[in-house]
């Protein structure tokens, strides 16, 4: 007998978990005609310029926690290389005084796998500098949200081991396809950039759940990765003054499922089972369906020189999102105290974000809805089970965070092209945080993960 | 007889003497020379061609080199017109081209090279020190860092030393006059 009210076997309920299961993650690759085209175009101006500057990075980073689950993707007690490692090669064309190629490949852990690494173009695009104050770039480029958006992946340039999760998750995607424009003031306080930008990326969010649901369609435990495609745009206003560097920006984004999939929801809300033979006789299920997840994001950021050669750094993080209920709307950001001792640059960070407090409530709620057996055979018995672990897969796909870390570590200037760091971060875990694999039938919350890392950041 | 007259940069006061006759170039002494198409420049604009934020000096599309690290003027430069070390300037362009806005000056082999290429390339500045100064080149700034006596070796030389060192004092021909403030003459 199949409940009745369910919505375990609707395919667009399904979807909407899925969607909702979205996590945050790198972008994917360029589409196969974007890259030729992209490969082919920058090679054959390459040909003709007359100066191309090559140059490379990498960094070979290890990472161990004291817990037996997966945090952040890769780190467990087991320790790994891929959370932060990474080697990449750029080349920058100059085609004529004015019109240049910037093309930027890495090798990375996937961003469709986990297990697996390949090499992907993370950027390939024109620019245009029609004068010293005007940047016009067309093609695949980061999105300037962060501090250290663009050089994220280039560690020589900062001197956190890690950069914070808490902030540096905040947009679906780190880089675009697409059009920017730049233009730049020096007024007496310093150097003001303003960029305005417009594009798409395909990509992959990664979908992890924790539960096996016997329900048809069957949802399978573990992870996952889902197309998706985000549209970007937004503002960044840019201060460089002496040595401090100041950024705000804005950026709207609609995240869509791929186009093969019908649809989702935008809310989750109890419904009466309708059983008699369950005690508690209530599941959340989906409702209101909704295509995509609109959001928009808002960011602060600030490195400022202090006296005695401290630095102190800090950014904030706001992703509202505005059709939907979901664990992804976040207040996030971190504050750091640096300190320059010639070549150490020793460091405290503390970071933290979290969801709104009405969907870490629907999370708690649904975590633990658990409805129990009154009356029914075996097969009854497995379709109130279903239910039960219908609601956890729903809690997973919310996408909570409830997290914050604080964390010690220095970097050592080998050279000024050469780092060496190392970083003690524990973290901890309210409610439930999305970063973290909860491990199969379980829960993660208020828990600490200590994480140790070490690596060595080059460029050449 | 040959009349003589001292000059001085507009912008300053007596305290450097600097005499017009033929003598060994100083150690010390740098210069900043560019292709005959590109103007005079200050040292802010120097600073902002070598650091990317400038592209075109009065219209003209201008191309920086320098040498190795370790080699010719290098490390004077970067002091007395980037106000940089060699490690934050490495660590600055290494920034600034890992967020997508360029690549840093080519680096030649001595300052040879860079005269070579200056001389052969319009829009192209680079720095040299003063004793791979060849006449008639175009000198687009200069600084003095050798002590506070100077001999160069042409009028010239002693023009734009005057024209871009504040405080300097030289002496030359009447017929090398041009644009400059006389401050004395006999």
């Amino acid at each position: 007998m199949e409940p009745k009210g369910i919505a375990m076997n609707n395919p667009i309920a399904w979807t909407l978990m899925e969607l909702l299961a979205i996590r945050l993650t790198k972008q994917k690759t360029l589409g196969k005609s974007l890259v030729m085209a992209a490969v082919f175009g920058l090679s054959a101006m390459a040909t003709e310029a007359a100066e191309v500057s090559l140059s490379g990075f990498g960094t070979l980073g290890y990472a161990q926690s004291n817990q037996s689950y997966n945090f952040e993707r890769f780190i467990d007690n087991n320790g790994t290389f891929a959370r932060d490692s990474i080697a990449g090669v750029q080349a920058d064309i100059k085609i004529t005084d004015e019109i240049g190629a910037t093309v930027q490949g890495k090798f990375a852990p996937s961003i469709d796998n986990d297990n697996s690494w390949n090499g992907t173009l993370s950027w390939a695009f024109l620019s245009w500098r029609p004068s010293n104050d005007w940047l016009v770039r067309a093609g695949k480029q980061r999105l300037p949200v962060y501090l250290y958006s663009e050089s994220t992946d280039v560690g020589v340039t900062y001197d956190f081991a890690h950069l914070p999760a808490e902030m540096y998750s905040i947009s679906p995607s780190t880089d675009y396809v697409g059009i920017s424009v730049a233009k730049t003031w020096n007024p007496d306080l310093g150097e003001l950039t303003l960029d305005g930008y417009a594009g798409n990326i395909g990509t992959s969010w990664r979908i992890y759940q924790r539960d096996n649901v016997p329900l048809p369609p069957p949802a399978q435990p573990g992870v996952s990765f889902k197309d998706i495609s985000v549209d970007s745009r937004g503002l960044a206003l840019t201060l460089l003054r002496d040595e401090d560097k100041y950024r705000a920006s804005m950026h709207t984004q609609t995240t869509s499922i791929s186009p093969a999939s019908p649809g989702a929801y935008s809310q989750l809300s109890a419904a009466q089972l309708g059983l008699p033979f369950v005690a508690a006789g209530a599941a959340y299920m989906p409702q209101t369906s909704v295509t995509n997840v609109n959001s928009v994001v808002y960011t602060l950021s600030a490195e400022i020189k202090l006296p005695q050669d401290f630095r102190a750094i800090g950014e904030y993080g706001r992703r509202k999102i505005t059709n939907a209920l979901t664990g992804i709307d976040t207040n996030g950001g971190y504050f750091s105290l640096l300190k320059d001792i010639d070549a150490w640059t020793p460091y405290v960070s503390y970071a933290v974000i979290k969801s709104r407090a009405d969907a870490l409530s629907l999370y708690q709620a649904m975590n633990g809805n658990a409805n129990g057996l009154i009356d029914g055979g075996p097969a009854v018995a497995a379709a109130v089970a279903g239910i039960n672990a219908s609601q956890r897969v729903l809690a997973d796909g919310l996408l909570v965070y409830d997290q914050n870390t604080i964390a010690l570590g220095t970097s050592y200037r080998l050279s000024p092209t050469q780092k060496i760091k190392m970083e003690w971060a524990r973290t901890h875990v309210g409610v439930a945080s999305s970063f973290v694999d909860a491990p199969s039938f379980g829960n993660v919350s208020n828990q600490n993960i200590d994480v140790l890392s070490f690596s060595y950041n080059v460029v050449f | 007889m040959k009349t003589t007259i001292k000059v001085v940069s507009t912008i300053q006061i007596v305290s450097l003497a600097v005499s017009l006759w033929f003598s060994p170039a100083h150690a010390g002494e740098i210069v900043v020379i560019g292709n005959s198409n590109v103007p005079k420049m200050d040292a802010v604009t120097i600073q902002k061609v070598y650091t990317g934020k400038v592209i075109s000096v009065s219209g003209v599309s201008v191309t920086p080199v320098g040498v190795k690290p370790g080699t010719g003027a290098r490390n004077i430069f970067l002091q007395e017109f980037l106000k940089q070390d060699e490690e934050k300037y490495t660590a600055y362009w290494t920034v600034r081209r890992y967020i997508g806005k360029g690549a840093p000056p080519a680096e030649l082999a001595s300052d040879a090279e860079v005269v070579n290429y200056v001389q052969s390339t319009p829009g192209a500045v680079g720095y040299i020190d003063e004793a791979a100064l060849k006449p008639g080149m175009n000198v687009i700034a200069r600084k003095h860092t050798g002590g506070p006596q100077s001999a160069l070796d042409s009028i010239e030389n002693v023009i734009d030393y005057a024209q871009f060192t504040p405080g300097t004092v030289g002496r030359i021909d009447i017929a090398g006059l041009s644009g400059l403030s006389v401050i004395a003459f006999r």
